[in-house]
């Protein structure tokens, strides 16, 4: 597709984005190669893989990769092919081993990826095969963000803080402890379920879309908070009925939904189901306020880190990854987060909660899946082809000069999906990463 | 055939193009054994190396590991 076509499909001026990107097979086949092979990418998360040898098969884009800890400790991400003939090196999920041995001619590689075994080596290979330069593919870069375990394929992609950028303080909401400590998340489950909707929707609805919250309603009425039972109904506590709401678009293509707490930043109570909670969370509250200060003002919501990652902050927590499969059909996949020294009881309630509210059975998520794949469905067609989504809420209301960074607006916006779709176009048009990373037109044109 | 999974730690084993090999760990796996070369005509630079060792590579186990 020549270069700029991308811009005609994606219209962020005018709040048009075109159907065809949803659905068409060229544009996904040139994503995988163009958004999928350079962007930062969430394979999952280090206690997946707590002891050496251990591992996780993961997906970058379409592909199978081995998330692994090999025998020094050290975490490694490799594509999940063998050298020889292309075979799946690693057929489980997850798993312990001290080798990784192809099905196919048994070619064997260590936990560091080197390509060790060659059955008949001295006899068929002697002075020919280079072992070393067949070790298994390993991604360009590889990043331990406070347990979250991110790659790129690309060589020339920035550290993974700068392709973050100010989004950061809002991931970090969803990783660090709820007293406020740094990181020390742990993944007490997954759910992986195959949808039939373009991977973009649900990245687009996580990146702060809250205007389908009344696509919620029955869930809402039913109540499947952590307080329903005691009355208070919704699918969450709303922890921040008092807080002044903020939906930013960040140039690399993040964006977010967070909410900044009143002057006296007070307790809202939650988890009155269970008192044990109740008290356990009150507590994490106090002691983050302690911890943070005037930080501890800033609560996350959702949000989505470019391309297809992303996380729901608080009730319930956790991180989702978003792998295409085709143009029109998706495999969501949902890391549920506690904090790893939460007590047990409290892992167990959130666990139940959590598959209450997300993955495939979550009442929730069906709800928005619905969507999904209701519009993924009747957007394929020749005439519903020809007519662009739009994209025109709150035009130009946002400001650039808040604390927080980005573009920030104080109303439901769809700024976050313009800036999210705009920055895809600039992947699609092979953009270098200055403009990947946000800078304007004309210092590129300076720069040039 | 041979059963790698009886082979012991210790075994002594003769394996393709002349490589006499102790081994040093099995793999557990029905298929590798860590070996360490002892005698090898064609390079004898590589003595002492550790390498992995395929079932299809051994010839015959030329001797059990002592005591085990
Ligand atoms: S494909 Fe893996 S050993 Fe041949
Ligand atoms: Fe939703």
């Amino acid at each position: 597709m020549p270069q700029n076509e991308f811009d005609k499909l994606v219209d962020i001026d005018k709040g048009f984005v075109s159907r065809e990107i949803f659905v068409d097979s060229d544009v996904y086949k040139e994503e995988l190669s163009k958004v999928f092979t350079r962007a930062w990418l969430m394979v999952g998360h280090e206690s997946l893989i707590p002891n050496p040898g251990d591992f996780f098969t993961s997906r970058m884009g379409e592909e199978s990769v081995i998330l692994c800890r090999d025998k020094k400790g050290e975490i490694h991400v490799f594509l999940n092919s063998c050298r020889h003939r292309g075979m799946k090196v690693c057929r489980y999920e997850s798993g312990n081993t001290s080798l990784f041995t192809c099905p196919y001619h048994s070619w064997t590689y260590t936990t560091d990826g080197k390509l060790q075994g060659v059955p008949l080596y001295k006899t068929l290979y002697d002075g020919v095969l280079d072992r070393e330069a067949n070790s298994l593919v390993s991604v360009a870069k590889l990043h331990n963000y406070k347990g979250s375990i991110w790659a790129t394929w690309d060589k020339d992609a920035p550290d993974f803080l700068t392709y973050l950028g100010d989004a950061k303080i809002h991931l970090d909401q969803a990783l660090d402890c709820r007293d406020g400590r740094e990181g020390g998340s742990e993944v007490i489950g997954v759910h992986k379920w195959v949808f039939p909707a373009n991977w973009k929707f649900a990245a687009e609805n996580f990146l702060g879309d809250t205007y389908h919250n009344p696509s919620h309603r029955s869930v809402d009425l039913i109540g499947i908070g952590p307080s329903a039972a005691a009355g208070k109904k919704g699918r969450r506590d709303d922890e921040l009925e008092k807080a002044q709401h903020v939906w930013i678009s960040f140039p690399q293509g993040h964006g977010v939904h967070s909410a900044l707490q009143p002057e006296a930043n007070e307790y809202i109570e939650s988890f009155m189901d269970n008192p044990i909670l109740e008290e356990y969370f009150r507590h994490c509250f106090e002691e983050r306020k302690k911890r943070l200060g005037e930080n501890a003002k800033l609560l996350p919501f959702v949000g989505t880190i470019f391309p297809n990652t992303s996380y729901h902050g608080r009730q319930p927590r956790g991180l989702c990854a978003w792998h295409p499969h085709s143009p029109t059909s998706t495999e969501g996949w949902r890391f549920f987060l506690v904090d790893k020294d939460a007590p047990t009881e409290a892992k167990d309630y959130l666990r139940r909660y959590y598959m209450r509210y997300s993955g495939p059975a979550g009442m929730t998520e069906q709800d928005d899946m619905e969507n999904w794949l209701y519009a993924t469905a009747a957007s394929t067609g020749t005439i519903a082809r020809r007519y662009p989504f739009n994209y025109q809420q709150s035009m130009g209301a946002y400001t650039t000069d808040h604390q927080l960074g980005g573009q920030v607006s104080l109303q439901i916006t769809e700024q976050i999906a313009r800036g999210f779709y705009n920055r895809w176009a600039s992947y699609m048009r092979n953009a270098g990463w200055d403009e990947l990373l946000g800078a304007s037109a004309q210092n590129r044109q300076a720069a040039e | 055939m041979i059963n790698v999974l009886e082979i012991k730690v210790g075994s002594k084993l003769q394996l393709r193009e002349g490589i006499v090999a102790e081994v040093v760990e099995n793999m557990e796996d029905g298929m590798w054994l860590q070996v360490k070369y002892l005698e090898v005509p064609k390079n004898p630079g590589e003595i002492g190396a550790i390498e992995l060792c395929h079932a299809q590579d051994i010839v015959k186990v030329s001797g059990a590991a002592e005591g085990v």
